[in-house]
């Protein structure tokens, strides 16, 4: 499945200068379709699959000494229920993404060079999907973040783009420190680094009793393994811009559209929620790092949310509201509802790939203009994508039957239920409460900025002078595909009321993931209250937008800039204090280090240095240069010898 | 005795002394005509199979002293040695597209220095190991001192006062240990047998004056001030930094002898050593940032490899050891490439720095990093190569610095996760500097065009990053030869810890 | 059969001479001639001790001495010569150019 893309990435590298343009599209667009024929027979073959199996393939050694017991760690892949469902999305909107970008990229220099890094990108997204260790999955972690620093450097002549792909970089660097902090943990408590044997580790896979300190923990010592969860989660925030390594999603914007719809929105920022899933067993046992997870989700939710109300930029808008559905989901695993998290990972992958690629035809209409301020009445212009971007903006802000409002309900139904907090079996705990309010105030903001999203760029006046023409079916088509999955696609995961079998998601993966057995049951009408505010939150955030936005474009041109306003557009300056605290500080170390090391260090050698000769210096006068000098002194040197020889006795 | 692994030490040098019968025209022919066959002989020891003890030879030397001529191979020694044969003959190469007439004595001096890297890394007995040690030092001062920049000359002495003074303290050790351990000659075997017997008060100060030795050759803070200066003044093809980094063998100094002659001093003062190399790591990654010289950036950017490739030393971790060995094999392959190309840079910089002023003035604006930008506009094969060597530097997984970097860093966490932790930013700050200086030569508006790779910069760039990749993906090879080693070497510790 | 001791005192006095002239001659013909004779006292010595003890290892070290001696003047004497073609002059003061 992995061997497709890589073919087509080489092929590119080495011959994409001789391809015409649109061949190596093409070339890569059909690597990535065979390989979701790959995945959709995989996913088939796992359908049947038993509780706690995979396919396995291991093959040469890797990594010394780190497989246990003092063997090697070996190249290994694995597909079970969790993996070949991503691989799914993967390739699936992966391709999608592909075909659009045939027509997006159209005319563009380094077009196959763009396809090279996208075919590059898919095929170690797969490699951290499919990896049967942490290392491997660390290769496709790091190899995703390559990939992000090229194609968002992707026109790397502009100084801001190169620099937003350098700081992206440098800050997942952070994040995959404290992953690699918590694999090392990982291995010193449990001896190795392969995930199912991690697993396994826990004893038979459903044992999970939340709250109750099991056997097996004490002997691995539980605060180990909660310090471990808590590395895993800062290396998964690195990747899934979360609090507070958010800060270079939104940047990442520079890069060409298709990227930000395929890595910065539907699969590579998810890797973070992919990576606790498929560590749930361990957060399971981790109540303190789990309830971390949770709350760093619901910070970044409350963070990117209120970070998207007052962006101009149509594409920074979209990377907010990712930053806050990415919360979204680090609440839903952080409740200890891993298929909610992943579930919420693929209807937002339908969604927000739509909305990406619905602002790249909009951009590509307006000849590259992103401000919305110049945008509105774009709907008369373009009919299709105005339609797929409704019914996108309508999914994301969780309006009932769209595959949005599905996986929200169940976030905001585990906010509630969750066990790892100070909920009981019976009784909703109040810090549960606290948490559920957090989510529905954000889905409520949701509803707001997405609809102010739609309604800036679609409805009212044209406010810009380009003119804007409907794109290419090579465009539009993916974007319906997208729309009808995100109509569709969260009808897999109804809720129970529903009847017993209405959810397909949540058996299927519960045979790989943990399943916090502490949930809280909700009764009677409890049990629709998770519904009810999340329909109230749609409502609501319409009217605020609307109230606010429907007006006429002079005022929305002449928004007076007030606190909330600019605290909002500059994300809140975290940007600045990081670069006030870390950023200067460290440079400025880096000057005074080098400094002291030229000047201290090695100044001390060099004074050593004259020391030494200065002394040496002194006895020059010895080698006078002539030559019966030299003479003397040896006969002064043979008589004192022979002097000293007879004073001591000769024996 | 056999000749095999003689031959494969000792021709090099041989052919650097009929090279100077050679006409001058076709000594750089000659010259990489021997290294390739000198690698010819290494392929074959590797493709004879792991009982590398039949290439091992025992002779006397000063049958007085207890010295002997003692060599042999391990996994380990021959992989390093693999290395430095392949990247000889391809830094030679590349410096022949650069021979202005005037490099006659390059060959031979490059030649002599891979016979004595070669039989650093064969040596059993520790007199032979200090002569090949320190005997290889001459040629790199000549090439230093020959074909250097203006400030040749600080730079020169700096390094010899070091070198010399650590290989003399090493020097003493060796002697100290031979007598307090009333083993009769300088055999690694046989002092290895004796060596338990000192007292520890004893077996500390031995271990410090190997350790300081190593810690310079290393280099490991605070003995490193040699290496910036070492790297800013060389030749600026880059050629002869190549061979300095391959001769940074204080590592395997470390691993070889320092490790199993003394484990119970390594072992019980182990933080202190490993506090050392993980701050060496932090510290040259860190001071890499602020330069603004391509080889000071690299040189700072090889210290910060060498204090990972100590600390992994240092964690008496079997993968942390490994790791170690690793790096510093594959360090070899990408660090050296990385000079290459930064001196494939230099020749393009060179001829846009035109104007009257001297040509060290030039040379030293043509190494500035950031005077020229954007050069992935008009050479966008020779930004990809220059990237991914820099991501093989900085430990991006999947490409050959990853194993190494991550096994060490594996391994220290085991003994010491604090340490351990420190060392782990290193892996933010490379990545700062790294693609800092990346960006700042090849991203951005271009400001100049120039000539893509030759086909001749292709030659030499192909085989490394085929390496480079390879061994990042596939290093089972690798692996199988090195991991023997290091578990018998396990055995001593772990005997030494009970 | 003449007694040791006298081969010895014809030593003592050849090494003198030649000693004494080493320090007192300028020119570096003299000089080296004299460094002959005080190499030469030195194998007399050896010689007369050889034949004194009965022993035929000194006297193979003199041969040894000797053909190296030889060796020695050939160098030393083209030395001396190329010194005298660049300079026009063998006297040593002048040659002090190595000086620390």
């Amino acid at each position: 499945m992995i061997v497709p893309p890589l073919v087509g990435w080489l092929l590119l590298i080495a011959f994409g200068k001789r391809l015409a343009e649109p061949t190596s599209g093409y070339v890569a667009s059909g690597m990535i379709l065979l390989s979701f024929v790959m995945a959709v027979l995989g996913f088939a073959g796992t359908m049947g699959l038993a509780e706690g199996k995979q396919w396995h393939v291991q093959l040469w050694e890797f990594l010394p000494f780190i497989g246990g017991e003092g063997k090697s760690l070996h190249m290994g892949f694995a597909l079970d229920q969790l993996s070949s469902l991503m691989t799914l999305i993967i390739t699936g909107i992966g391709f999608l993404i592909h075909v659009f970008a045939i027509g997006y990229m159209h005319g563009d220099s380094g077009f196959s060079r763009f396809f090279a890094y996208l075919n590059f990108f898919i095929a170690f997204m797969l490699v951290l999907v499919l990896a049967d260790s942490l290392p491997i999955l660390f290769i496709g972690w790091e190899g995703v973040g390559v990939a992000s620093f090229l194609l968002i450097g992707f026109w790397y002549k502009d100084f801001n783009n190169s620099n937003a792909a350098r700081k992206a970089f440098i800050v997942n660097r952070v994040g995959d420190a404290f992953l690699m902090l918590g694999m090392f943990l990982l291995f010193k408590e449990f001896g190795t680094l392969n995930l199912h044997e991690l697993r396994e580790s826990f004893g038979s896979i459903n044992v999970p009793l939340v709250g109750q300190v099991t056997k097996n923990v004490v002997a691995f010592g539980a605060p180990g393994l909660e310090l471990a969860c808590i590395f895993l989660l800062l290396g998964a925030a690195g990747k899934s811009a979360q609090l507070p390594l958010s800060t270079w999603l939104p940047d990442a914007m520079a890069g060409p559209t298709p990227v930000s719809a395929l890595i910065h929105a539907a699969t590579m920022v998810t890797a973070g929620v992919y990576l606790v899933a498929r560590n749930s067993e361990l957060f399971a046992h981790a109540p303190v790092a789990s309830s971390w997870v949770a709350w760093v989700g619901a910070l970044t939710a409350v963070y990117g949310a209120v970070s998207a109300i007052a962006q101009t930029d149509i594409k920074k808008i979209l990377a907010y509201s990712t930053v806050s559905q990415l919360g979204f989901m680090f609440v839903a695993v952080g409740c200890g509802a891993y298929w909610v998290g992943i579930f919420h990972v693929l209807t937002h992958a339908f969604f927000k790939a739509l909305l990406f690629l619905s602002s790249g035809s909009v951009i590509h209409a307006l000849e590259g203009e992103q401000d919305v301020r110049k945008m509105g009445g774009l709907r008369g212009a373009l009919p299709t994508t105005h339609a797929v971007s409704l019914i996108g903006t309508l999914a994301i802000m969780g309006v009932p039957l769209l595959s949005g409002f599905f996986s929200k309900d169940a976030i905001l139904e585990s906010a509630l239920k969750s066990p790892f907090f100070d909920g009981s079996k019976d009784a909703v705990g109040s810090i549960n409460i606290l948490l559920f309010a957090v989510m529905v105030i954000v889905a409520t903001m949701t509803a707001a900025y997405m609809w102010r999203w739609y309604v800036l760029v679609f409805s009212g006046e044209y406010r810009g002078n380009a003119h804007p023409h409907e794109s290419g079916a090579v465009m539009t088509l993916p974007l319906m595909i997208l729309a009808v999955l995100s109509v569709i696609g969260g009808w897999i995961g109804l809720p129970h009321f529903l009847g017993k079998n209405a959810n397909l998601i949540e058996p299927f993966l519960e045979k790989v993931s943990a399943n916090a057995k502490g949930m809280t049951e909700l009764k009677g009408i409890v049990e629709f209250i998770p519904l009810i505010c999340s329909i109230i939150a749609v409502i609501a955030g319409y009217f605020i937008a609307n109230y606010f936005y429907r007006r006429d474009g002079a005022r929305i041109m002449a928004e007076v800039p007030n606190g909330f306003g600019t605290a909002s557009r500059n994300a809140l300056f975290l940007d600045k204090v990081y670069d006030f605290v870390l950023g200067n500080p460290s440079r400025v170390a880096a000057v005074f280090f080098g400094i002291v090391d030229k000047s201290g260090v090695q100044g001390g050698a060099q004074l050593l240095g004259e020391q030494v000769s200065e002394a040496g210096s002194s006895l020059s006068f010895w080698q006078s240069g002539f030559a019966r000098g030299y003479g003397v002194s040896v006969l002064i040197g043979t008589v004192a010898l022979i002097a000293f020889l007879i004073v001591r006795g000769f024996a | 005795m056999n000749w095999v692994l003689n031959a494969f030490i000792f021709l090099p040098l041989v052919a650097a002394l009929l090279s100077l019968a050679v006409p001058k025209a076709a000594r750089g022919k000659f010259a990489v005509f021997a290294g390739i066959a000198n690698l010819a002989i290494g392929v074959y020891i590797w493709l004879s199979g792991i009982a590398f003890d039949k290439f091992s030879t025992v002779i006397d030397w000063l049958p007085g002293l207890g010295v002997k001529y003692a060599v042999s191979t391990d996994g380990v020694s021959l992989l390093l040695s693999l290395v430095t044969a392949l990247m000889v003959p391809i830094g030679l190469y590349y410096l022949t597209s650069r021979d202005d007439g005037k490099l006659s004595a390059f060959y031979p001096l490059a030649l002599a220095m891979e016979t004595g890297i070669l039989g650093i890394f064969a040596a059993r007995d520790l007199i032979l190991f200090y002569v090949f040690f320190e005997g290889t030092l001459i040629p790199s001062l000549f090439l230093l001192g020959r074909y250097g920049r203006a400030a040749r000359v600080q730079a020169l002495t700096t390094m010899a006062l070091y070198t010399v003074f650590g290989g003399l303290l090493m020097l003493v050790s060796i002697i100290g240990t031979k007598l307090l351990s009333g083993s009769p000659t300088f055999l690694l075997e046989d002092l290895l047998r004796g060596v338990r017997q000192i007292p520890e008060w004893q077996q500390v100060w031995l271990f410090l004056g190997f350790l300081v030795a190593f810690a310079v050759k290393t280099p490991l803070f605070p003995m490193h001030a040699w290496l910036p200066e070492f790297h800013g003044q060389n030749h600026p093809s880059g050629v002869a930094d190549l061979m300095g980094t391959l001769y940074k063998v204080g590592g395997y100094g470390l691993f070889r002898f320092a490790l199993p002659l003394f484990p119970d001093v390594a072992n019980n003062y182990q933080w202190i050593w490993m506090l050392l190399a993980a701050f060496t790591a932090i510290y040259g990654a860190w001071i890499a940032f602020a330069q603004t010289d391509f080889k000071r950036l690299l040189a700072y950017s090889g210290i910060s490899h060498m204090g990972l490739v100590a600390l992994g030393v240092f964690s008496l971790h079997p993968a942390g050891s490994s790791g170690a060995i690793l790096l510093l094999a594959f360090q070899g392959i990408y660090s050296s490439a990385l000079f290459l190309v930064v001196g494939m840079l230099e020749r393009r910089f060179i001829v846009l720095e035109g104007g009257d002023e001297s040509k060290e003035k030039a040379l030293d604006r043509a190494l500035e990093i950031g005077r020229v930008r954007g050069l992935a506009a008009s050479a966008p094969a020779f930004a990809g190569v220059a990237l991914l060597l820099w991501f093989a530097s900085i430990g991006v997984p999947g490409l050959a610095g990853f194993i190494g970097e991550y096994s060490i860093l594996l391994g220290a966490y085991q003994a010491n996760p604090w340490i351990a932790a420190i060392a782990v930013t290193t892996v933010i700050a490379s990545a700062a500097f790294a693609l800092t200086a990346y960006q700042k030569t090849w991203y951005e508006e271009a400001t100049h065009s120039v000539a893509d790779l030759s086909r001749r910069e292709w030659t030499v760039l192909v085989p490394i990053v085929a390496l480079v990749v390879l061994f990042g993906v596939y290093s089972a090879p690798a692996l199988e030869l090195v991991k023997p080693v290091v578990a018998q070497l396990y055995g001593i510790v772990l005997e030494a810890k009970k | 059969m003449v007694e040791t001791s006298y081969y010895i005192a014809l030593a003592g006095i050849l090494f003198s001479i030649g000693a004494v002239g080493f320090l007192m001659r300028r020119s570096v013909i003299q000089m080296f001639l004299c460094v002959e004779l005080m190499l030469n006292s030195a194998n007399l010595v050896l010689v007369a001790f050889a034949r004194a003890w009965g022993n035929l290892e000194a006297q193979t070290a003199v041969f040894i001495i000797l053909t190296l001696a030889a060796a020695e003047v050939a160098i030393g004497l083209a030395i001396i010569v190329a010194i005298f073609r660049k300079r026009v002059s063998t006297n040593v003061d002048e040659l002090s150019s190595l000086k620390g």
